[in-house]
């Protein structure tokens, strides 16, 4: 049975299959490639996922969710409509599409998929990821690295040796990694990234910058036209080489808003310079001058932005380089290595070694400055080669201690206090004086980028495998059952006739945002295409299927929508 | 491990054939399937490699000494394989443990500018010098020139900005810095954060150790200078301590909920995260409860005894008075021994149910902040409580004097407290000195 790998994208969702020939992207039922990682819910509670739901963001935005990615791994939950979700439901119900199309593609059940995390990805963010598959049906066979999909892609077509820097910005996060290829092997030396970096983020300040400038804030705003500045942004960042004059609605008050590339490169530069930050450090990770990198490869869609490559190719003195589809790259690589475990024809002599990309460790006692609070004591140090297990012995810090609190941290920060919990595990030790007593803590890391963690009490050798409490964002096995059987209950547009669904979400969604005249022709085409979908004649529904779209497409402004 | 076996080679300064020979035997040796072969391996690997590079550094430089395995790179790079080499043996100390900062050995170049103007020579190359080839060609001493003038004008902004007395400084006046086009360039910019750092450094010297900014600037200033992430290079100029001193704002400052929040679409509403309020954390260092204490419990209790006792045995003593004819006057004297016969036995009932009860403590105990405990520090059952409570009345029925005047000796862990294997934890005070240590 085939293995299919998955890029579970802030924005956008794709997947693919190995074919003994190479990768097969896989279509959804709208003919698209790529699967807007939107969910929503509609008037009847009939849950869509895509296209149609990203049609539904503006006019319907307390019943559509777009980047829940970022809210993976911590317990904020999110109102559709009259249910609640949580970012693991949502990107389940993405997967759960993905899987389908999938299915019928390959004309048999998928149960295994191969799916794409952020490097940067902590553990409570993969774990939820995890969990997400299961509650979409499908065994997670690996976790692989975005950036390291890019470069397993790249490195397979461009069939090239040498240094190679990815730089993956995409709608929500940015990852960067170094790698070499030699004779079939794929070394990532070093990941760096920004959870919290991506193409959103330079849409969010644009915003922030005319809301200042009108003295007006986001809350004093309504959703839906908060919606729709969005909208109005997103097309003007994807359209920035012309000048543009943008005429925005911010409640009651009409103003106009001038879209340079000056004023979007002021707006953006800290974000830009926080770009520049993981760079350097995966550099400095792995001890190389800039000069060492033999090329520089540019995956996700913002690195499309002129502004991103110029101050790349500034940090290095050449333009970066793009020979691969940034939007399709993460998926087609994770399709790699879901073709690589299943041992797939023409990938026997690949093999690929990755790094953990953050500092493993816990807490412990600071007596130089007790004030501070505890220091961390790393034990997996960040890029290591995975798997890694990584022993350390550590001792009670005082006298007749007869419980040891071994917390479980991720970060690079100094004080413990600032790094991401990802739980604790408590050993009972004998009494004694301080320092009598000790216990080895064990970190596993696997090629998952998931942490096992277990201690032994020394002098007793009782040994406790993690156990680890109150996890942001994760569910336990009751949770996951409850879960599983809401989301088992939920109802799913049926695949056919999506398109016919997406076209009048487009519809409407012009209607709504029209008006005089152009908004009646607009009611007029849409009630002449539903009265042919009642009629029910396939034939017909084809011919005004065409020219109903054709009419939009004249209509509307925002073409990349 | 000599890692020269390892690979299957005979020492070589080929750094080519070190990695076609890890390359062949990596393909049986899949990190997934073999994960300890792999590690010993790719340590092998790493190891090989930089032995390689530096034969072929002193073969390059025509020097004829023997190869000593202790130049510097080979010494990073065995410490480096020792701490993924488990297990390690010596038994650390959980007390302070600095970890090395990675950062300490920056590849980097040394910033340009540092508090002076840059000096007319230029060695390395800077990075706008590079950025030429991309842009118009301009003379390098202008471009130069106009860098350096930018990273003054800048500087002298900032400096007013710190200087200025009365009207606080908001965050939004340090925007000036994002607009410089100049802040693109690596250089420029390091120049510049590591040179307002230093200007930082030295107001926070003139008053009195005071962080120079709020948190919310200096939120703002790392996130275009990235202090938190080049701390340990910026402390190897500036100190540990100072460093601390200057970014302790961050330090106290909480997690960006808020901004985890504006980047999601749509929604009707986020319910913010339930906060997992189960079990409050336990201190890690517990106190036993002195003898004080625990005597102030027991006075505390007997009157809440006494209290919840006097309207009964008033009932009971007049019904007794009647009954013996008295005419429905009680004596004094009868009452109290009534109250002695009652008091007692209630008092331990409540001891009974209530320390194995989910407070762990009588009233007196709980005003007090104590709890039960048996030696795991978890709550009683009810039949090791019973047990307490016989250990309590026997040891001190027995020999009240003697009792009270070991107890005095035995600093919170007393007699009763021994024979019944249980605990009386000062839970409150363990508390506090867990966050004052914090
Ligand atoms: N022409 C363009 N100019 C600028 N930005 C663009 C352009 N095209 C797409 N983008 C941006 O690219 C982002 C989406 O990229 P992509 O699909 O790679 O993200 P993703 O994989 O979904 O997210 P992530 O990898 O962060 O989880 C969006 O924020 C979009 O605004
Ligand atoms: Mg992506």
């Amino acid at each position: 049975m085939a293995i299919i790998g998955i890029d579970l994208g802030t924005t956008n969702s794709a997947c693919g299959v190995w074919t003994g020939q190479g990768v097969e992207l896989i279509s959804n039922r709208l003919g698209d490639v790529l699967t807007p990682s939107v969910v929503g819910v509609d008037a009847s509670g009939e849950i869509m996922v895509g296209r149609t739901a990203r049609q539904r963001l503006i006019h319907h935005s307390d019943r559509t969710v777009a980047a829940f990615k970022r809210l993976m791994g911590t317990d904020h939950k999110i109102t559709l409509g009259d249910q609640r979700f949580s970012a693991t439901e949502l990107s389940s119900l993405v997967l759960r599409s993905l899987k389908e199309d999938a299915e019928t593609y390959l004309g048999e059940p998928v149960t295994e998929a191969v799916i794409s995390v952020p490097a940067y990805f902590n553990d409570n963010q993969r774990h939820a990821t995890k969990q997400a598959a299961e509650l979409a049906g499908l065994t997670v066979r690996r976790l692989i690295n975005e950036p390291t999909a890019a470069a397993m892609a790249y490195g397979l077509h461009e069939k090239q040796e040498g240094l190679f820097l990815i730089l993956d910005l995409g709608g929500g996060t940015f990852d960067v990694s170094l790698l070499e290829f030699f004779d079939g092997v794929m070394e990532v030396h070093a990941s760096a990234g920004d959870n919290f970096l991506g193409g959103e983020d330079f849409v969010d300040a644009m915003i922030d910058d005319v809301l200042a400038e009108h003295e007006l804030s986001r809350d004093a705003l309504p959703a839906s036209v908060m919606q729709n500045l969005y909208l109005q942004m997103e097309g003007a960042k994807r359209r920035l080489g012309n000048a543009q004059t943008l005429s925005l609605k911010l409640g009651d008050r009409e103003v106009t808003h001038e879209v340079t590339p000056e004023w979007f490169a002021r707006v953006v530069t800290p974000l830009l310079l926080r770009v520049k930050h993981p760079i350097e450090r995966a550099l400095r990770d792995a001890n190389l001058h800039p000069d060492k990198v033999d090329d520089v490869v540019l995956v996700g869609g913002s690195t499309r932005l002129a502004l991103f490559r110029s101050t790349v190719g500034k940090m290095f003195g050449r333009l970066p380089s793009c020979h691969l589809d940034p939007d399709t790259v993460v998926a087609v690589g994770a399709t790699i290595q879901a073709g690589l475990l299943a041992r797939g024809e023409g990938l026997d002599d690949v093999v690929l070694t990755d790094v953990c990309p953050y500092t493993l460790g816990t807490g412990v006692i600071n007596e130089d400055n007790p004030r501070l609070g505890d220091y961390f004591l790393p034990i997996i140090e960040r890029n290591s080669v995975v798997p890694i297990s990584v022993e350390r012995h550590l001792s009670t810090a005082s006298n007749n201690q007869t419980k040891m609190k071994i917390r479980i941290y991720q970060g690079e920060n100094r004080l413990v206090e600032k790094n991401v919990y990802l739980g604790e595990l408590s050993v009972t030790v004998p009494k004694g004086p301080r320092g009598q007593e000790s216990v080895i803590v064990r970190y596993s890391y696997d090629m998952n980028g998931l942490l096992e963690v277990d201690v032994k009490v020394e002098s007793t050798g009782k040994t406790y495998y993690q156990l680890i409490e109150h996890t942001p964002g994760a569910l336990s096995e009751d949770d996951k059952a409850r879960s599983l059987q809401r989301l088992a209950a939920l109802k799913f547009h049926p695949r056919d006739g999506e398109e016919n669904r997406a076209l009048l979400a487009r519809g409407e969604r012009l209607y709504e945002s029209s008006l005089g005249d152009r908004r009646e022709f607009i009611a007029d085409l849409m009630g002449r295409f539903e009265q042919v979908l009642d009629r029910q004649n396939p034939l017909d529904i084809a011919r005004v299927q065409k020219e109903f779209k054709e009419a939009l497409d004249s209509l509307e402004s925002e073409d990349w929508f | 491990m000599d890692p020269w076996r390892v690979l299957g080679l005979e020492a070589t300064e080929d750094t080519r054939a070190v990695k076609r020979a890890y390359a062949r035997l990596l393909k049986s040796t899949r990190p997934d399937e073999h994960p300890q072969q792999f590690q010993a391996l790719h340590a092998a690997y790493k190891r090989a490699l930089a032995l390689a590079e530096q034969r072929a550094r002193t073969a390059v430089a025509g020097d004829t000494e023997p190869e000593t395995e202790t130049g510097e790179q080979t010494k990073k790079e065995s410490t480096a394989a020792e701490t993924q080499a488990p297990p390690l043996k010596t038994p650390e100390w959980s007390a302070p443990v600095v970890p090395d900062d990675p950062l300490v050995a920056p590849v980097e170049p040394e910033p340009a500018f540092q508090d002076q103007p840059p000096p007319p020579a230029r060695d390395p190359e800077p990075a706008w010098a590079v950025a030429r080839e991309l842009e118009d060609q301009e003379p390098e001493e202008d471009e130069w020139l106009a860098a350096s003038r930018e990273h003054e004008r800048l500087l002298i902004q900032c400096q007013a900005l710190l200087e200025r007395e009365g009207q606080p400084v908001a965050e939004q006046e340090w925007r000036f810095l994002a607009n410089s086009s100049w802040m693109l360039d690596s250089t420029f910019h390091h120049g510049l954060g590591d040179a307002l750092m230093a200007r930082l450094v030295e107001r926070l010297r003139q008053q009195d150790n005071k962080p120079p900014l709020d948190a919310v600037t200096l939120g703002y200033l790392n996130s275009l200078f990235d202090w938190e992430g080049r701390r340990g290079l910026l402390a190897a100029r500036f100190g540990d301590t100072t460093m601390d001193q200057v970014l302790a704002p961050l330090d106290a400052n909480s997690s960006g909920d808020q901004a985890l929040l504006q980047g999601l679409r749509g929604g009707k509403e986020t319910v913010p995260p339930s906060r997992q309020t189960t079990a409050e954390p336990e201190p890690e260092t517990l106190y036993f409860t002195g003898m004080t204490l625990r005597m102030a419990a027991i006075v505390i209790d007997l009157l809440v005894v006494a209290a919840l006792l006097v309207m009964p045995i008033w009932v009971v003593s007049i019904m007794v008075a009647d009954f013996n004819g008295t005419g429905g006057d009680i004596s004094i004297e009868a009452f109290m021994g009534f109250f002695l016969v009652l008091a007692v036995p209630a008092y331990l009932l409540m001891a009974l149910v209530m320390e194995a009860g989910p407070k762990q403590a009588t009233p007196g105990k709980r005003m007090l902040g104590l709890r039960v405990t048996n030696l795991e520090f978890q709550r009683l059952s009810f039949l090791h409580n019973l047990w307490r409570v016989m250990a309590f009345v026997v040891v001190n029925a027995l020999t009240s004097k003697v009792v009270i005047l070991v107890n005095l000796f035995l600093k919170g862990n007393l007699l009763h407290d021994r024979v019944s294997r249980s605990h009386v934890i000062n839970w409150a005070r363990s508390q506090r000195e867990e966050n004052d240590g914090q």
